[in-house]
């Protein structure tokens, strides 16, 4: 501790202000994504949801070849055992490997998940965007279509359309990417509209900005985080309809296997066989569960209004 | 200042827990308000007035804030060490509080009568007539026109200004020995915020509540305040009776403040004297003074060690800052002309005795 | 006499209001600006200070009326006119964060209205950003970052350097100072004055009070209710305020000098501002004014010349109307 009358003389020689010091920013730098990563590590659930997703990714990917079967060979005569070390998951009714069952079903189920998702989420993004962007009686009849397809049952409109196009994985993405689009079209159409009179997008269009620049440089960037919490929401919803479908058996047609077609085979034989249903079913509700968990997760990380 | 004080914030240390460390919104905030009177605390986004002030009334969230030393003494009780329930009994007779914005603070699903009535019966025994007749006569003295059909009336029915002065009334309605108003006219038009400022000041001397101001405003201060507290970067660095204040202010940052405000009472005026620069990120702090960095009469002293708190000739009046040290130049130490308002750009243009190192 | 760098003609410009009615935001506004001078446009909330600056950036259509920049009708303008219009005149906003992208770089977002209107190389642009970002008085290296990072005075100056990187002749600044604390207000309107001097830079300075657009402005409006109530050389209106309204503004501001606050003379208005959507018939201030007489709830008062430059809407000023 230095003391007042220790000091000396030239302590208090004028120096002026410090101008380099006076504009610095202490705080490290940090992008807008960083930022946005920063927060959701610290959520230990969505970051446990996000392992878990990956893990399921790699087992669909890579489990299959640890068993010497295929998903469609059929050993009639080891049907319908308990798990064990020869068929760690047991086996159904003809005899096939339930443990690579699951897993290259679960690849039908998440490919219909992702890729139905992504094409709901380009069908709204398009939808929403030019609804907003243009407004007035543009945007009018395009939100009340909407509230319209909204009002018609959505799995009506998927069974409907599933008898027209046939069954199979091709006909269940097509379906849940018409009736999913609608969600995303208001939540992007919203966020636009709000963005639209801020005023860095005014700021933009006196510069000179033409539409297509507002749109790409700051309208979707800016409404990106939106995008990405719905789309993570919409996986799950698709995949679940895909299992939906399939136990209905409007879905997948076998010996091809999904989540859905195997918890609908498992069902049959419920009270003798339990595991056939069981393993299949642990499988969807783990990746649904994780997914709407992840998507609370992004949703506390990239909500600007959330930032502190 | 006689007596004992009605509130005392002793050594007030608050920190608050980001991703990149602790950011010391306040350090070592220490003042006191006497019973009855109007005490500005001034200062500009980020010095922790509103902190300070929220911590008085504990609504500040924990985390990520944190009180990590001092004292806010209320009538001899440390208010940090009351319980919740405690708090909550202090919050709403003793202390009341007005927002900036009245419509987040005002119930919207309720009319503004009944809210006026709801807190004078949690606080008083009287009959609902009695609580409703009250809050007509509390909606009158804060100057709403037709109080007793506008008792009726739902917030979103009032003007931003009438909202305030149904706030105040709010917050005047059990009586309180202090009203915290936190920046209550900066969200209105200059000419009701003119409205605003007389009837508080009015209302102060009626009710003889004491008022702690919170505002950016010196020229708020000067109409209202008895006694003003100067703060920067989460410290108290001048604090005075209202006239020392303006006329024989100490500090280079009140300097700065009241040099930064074109005069509309006077004809010219050289140009603006602003405070160049920013206000230090308090997540770092200046080791020595921190307003150092932006002070054009900065020692090098200023750059090393914090000044310590000293008393100046008039009452009450007592600054941090090594410009009043002994030591210090002399050209320095008075550029103001004793009892003259607006500093003119003579009195502040100085001939440094050495050279500023490069 | 040279033609005035802008000239605004009766603008009117109506917004659609609940039940079919019309808020009238700005109803009949006429000024010119002169090449090199400031007009301090001041008003408070919903007088249609800023959307009469929105209308002459033409961010919105008018309802009526024109705004010509240097002798172009600013809302018949297309293609490569409009391009130029664009790059001629920029706008400052209020908000210093809302007014920055913030998922662009400081950097980025200088650049831009260079990048838009094909100005240098991308490497010269990169220098003048660098030299923008010292103009105005920040570090260079700060170019990297995000808007977030800064504080309010820092982001305001970055928004000025992003009008001024595409030189313009005109810059509307639209309530720049509002949000930002006192001791860095000044600072904003020093550099503001310190680039008018340097770069002949014309200004429409919007504000909410009477007390910084003293000190930039040669020329100052007052606003009330969607219309002009008067306007003069900034001296003249300090020290001979005609209108009332101008009165009671300027002594509703607050002083920073306490002595002076208790003896000054004031203007007192009641009540507050009526709804543009339900106008007062008559004079649109008799509702708050102190002065207030019969003809007042009859005739709204034109604005008249009573003095050179000089105007003023208040019958209690009809008698000296130089054109009578």
């Amino acid at each position: 501790m230095i003391l007042r009358h220790d000091l000396p003389p030239e302590a208090f020689e004028w120096v002026g202000p410090d101008v380099a010091a006076r504009e610095a920013i202490a705080t490290p730098p940090l992008s807008y994504w960083a930022d946005a990563w920063r927060r959701f590590r610290r959520n230990r659930v969505a970051l446990g949801a996000l392992v878990i997703l990956a893990l399921m990714v790699l087992g669909v990917l890579f489990a299959p070849y640890l068993r010497p079967f295929t998903f469609d060979h059929i050993d009639l005569s080891a049907h319908n055992q308990p798990p064990s070390a020869q068929h760690w998951f047991g086996t159904d009714r003809l005899g096939r490997d339930l443990f690579v069952r699951v897993w290259v079903g679960g690849r039908i189920s998440l490919e219909i998940g992702l890729i139905a998702a992504v094409l709901s989420l380009a069908i709204g993004v398009i939808y929403g965007g030019i609804a907003a962007f243009f407004g007035g009686m543009v945007d009018n009849i395009m939100m009340r279509i909407v509230e319209i397809l909204y009002g018609i049952p959505f799995m009506i409109v998927v069974i409907l359309l599933m008898l027209v196009l046939g069954s199979g994985v091709m006909p269940i993405v097509v379906a849940f990417a018409l009736t999913g689009w609608m969600g995303m079209a208001r939540v992007v159409r919203g966020q636009i509209l709000q963005l639209r009179n801020q005023e860095f997008v005014l700021a933009a269009e006196t510069l000179g900005a033409s539409p297509a620049a507002l749109i790409f440089r700051h309208l979707i960037p800016n409404t990106m985080s939106q995008i990405i919490i719905n789309l993570t929401l919409l996986i799950p919803d698709a995949i679940f309809t895909e299992a939906f479908l399939s136990f209905v058996g409007l879905g997948v047609q076998p010996p091809v296997a999904s989540w859905g077609s195997l918890v609908s085979e498992g069902r049959l034989q419920l009270m003798q066989y339990p595991w056939q249903l069981l393993f299949p079913a642990i499988l969807i509700s783990i990746t649904i569960l994780a997914f709407n968990l992840l998507g609370d997760g992004l949703r506390d990380a990239l909500d600007p209004r959330l930032r502190q | 200042m006689a007596g004992a004080p009605l509130l005392e914030v002793r050594d007030l240390q608050v920190v608050f827990h980001t991703y990149a460390g602790l950011v010391q919104a306040v350090r070592g905030v220490s003042f006191a308000i006497a019973p009855g009177e109007m005490l500005a605390v001034v200062g500009e986004s980020g010095c922790g007035k509103s902190v300070t002030a929220q911590t008085i009334l504990r609504l500040l969230p924990t985390p990520p804030a944190e009180v990590t030393g001092g004292q806010i003494l209320f009538e001899g009780r440390d208010l940090l060490k009351l319980s919740e329930r405690e708090m909550q009994q202090v919050r709403g007779e003793q202390i009341t509080v007005v927002f900036q914005d009245p419509i987040s603070a005002l119930n919207p699903t309720a009319t503004v009568g009944s809210q006026i009535a709801e807190v004078v019966t949690l606080h008083e025994s009287v009959t609902r007539k009695q609580a409703w007749q009250r809050a007509v006569e509390m909606l009158q003295l804060v100057g709403i026109p037709d109080a007793v059909q506008r008792a009726h009336q739902y917030p979103h029915q009032f003007s931003g200004g009438m909202r305030q002065r149904a706030m105040i009334a709010l917050a005047l309605a059990c009586r309180p020995k202090l009203l915290i108003a936190d920046e209550p006219t900066t969200a209105l038009d200059v000419t009701v915020q003119a409205q605003i400022l007389a009837l508080l000041k009015r209302l102060q001397k009626e009710t003889g509540a004491a008022v702690l101001l919170i505002t950016h405003d010196l020229g708020v201060v000067a109409e209202v305040a008895d006694r003003v507290v100067v703060m920067y970067a989460g410290e108290v660095i001048e604090q005075a009776p209202l006239e020392p204040l303006f006329y024989a202010p100490r500090h280079p940052y009140t300097w700065g403040l009241l040099r930064s405000v074109p005069r509309l009472d006077r004809m010219r005026q050289g140009a603006l004297e602003p405070i160049e620069g920013t206000p230090p990120d308090l997540l770092d702090p200046p080791s020595g003074c921190a307003f150092a960095p932006r002070c054009r009469y900065a020692l090098r002293i200023c750059r090393q060690m914090p000044p310590i708190e000293q008393q100046v000739e008039t009452e009450g009046h007592s600054v941090r800052c090594w410009l009043n040290d002994p030591a210090a130049p002399a050209g320095l130490r008075r550029p103001w002309a004793e009892g003259e308002a607006a500093v003119s750009q003579e009195d502040l243009s100085l001939q440094p005795r050495s050279a500023p190192p490069q | 006499m040279a033609r005035p760098l802008l000239e605004v003609q009766e603008l009117k410009k109506t917004f659609p209001a609940r039940g079919g009615r019309q808020l009238r935001a700005v109803d009949g506004v006429s000024f010119t600006i002169e090449r090199g001078e400031t007009l301090g446009l001041v008003g408070e909330s919903g007088c249609g200070k800023s959307t009469t600056g929105r209308t002459i950036v033409r961010l919105y259509q008018p309802s009526a009326g024109r705004v010509l920049f240097d002798g172009e009708e600013v809302h018949s303008l297309h293609g490569s006119a409009l391009r130029r219009f664009r790059r001629r005149v920029q706008m400052i906003f209020q908000d210093p964060l809302a007014s920055l992208d913030p998922r662009m770089t400081v950097g980025d977002t200088i650049a831009e209205g260079m990048q838009i209107h094909h100005m240098g190389t991308p490497k010269e642009r990169q220098e003048r950003v660098q030299a923008l970002l010292r103009a105005v008085g920040l570090n260079p290296e700060h170019a990297s970052r995000f808007p977030h990072e800064f504080s309010g005075g820092q982001r305001q100056r970055i928004g000025i350097a992003r009008a001024l990187a595409v030189q313009p002749e005109l810059i509307v600044a639209d309530e720049p100072i509002s949000a930002l604390d006192v001791s860095i207000q000044a600072q904003i309107v020093n550099l503001l004055e310190r680039l008018q001097q340097e770069m002949g830079l014309t200004y429409l300075f919007i504000a909410h009070d009477l007390s910084m657009v003293k000190h930039i402005s040669t020329h100052v409006g007052v606003m009330y209710l969607g219309a002009l109530v008067e306007i003069a050389p900034t001296d003249q209106l300090y020290s001979e305020p005609l209108h009332p309204y101008t009165q009671a503004l300027l002594s509703a501001a607050p002083l920073p000098d306490p002595k002076v606050t208790r003896t000054r003379p004031r203007v007192v208005v009641q009540g507050e501002v009526p709804s543009p959507i339900d106008l007062p018939s008559g004079c649109r201030f008799r509702t708050r004014c102190p002065f207030a007489m019969d003809i007042c709830s009859q005739v709204d008062p034109p604005l008249i010349e009573v003095a050179p430059q000089r105007q003023v809407a208040c019958h209690l000023h009809a008698a000296r109307s130089t054109a009578a």
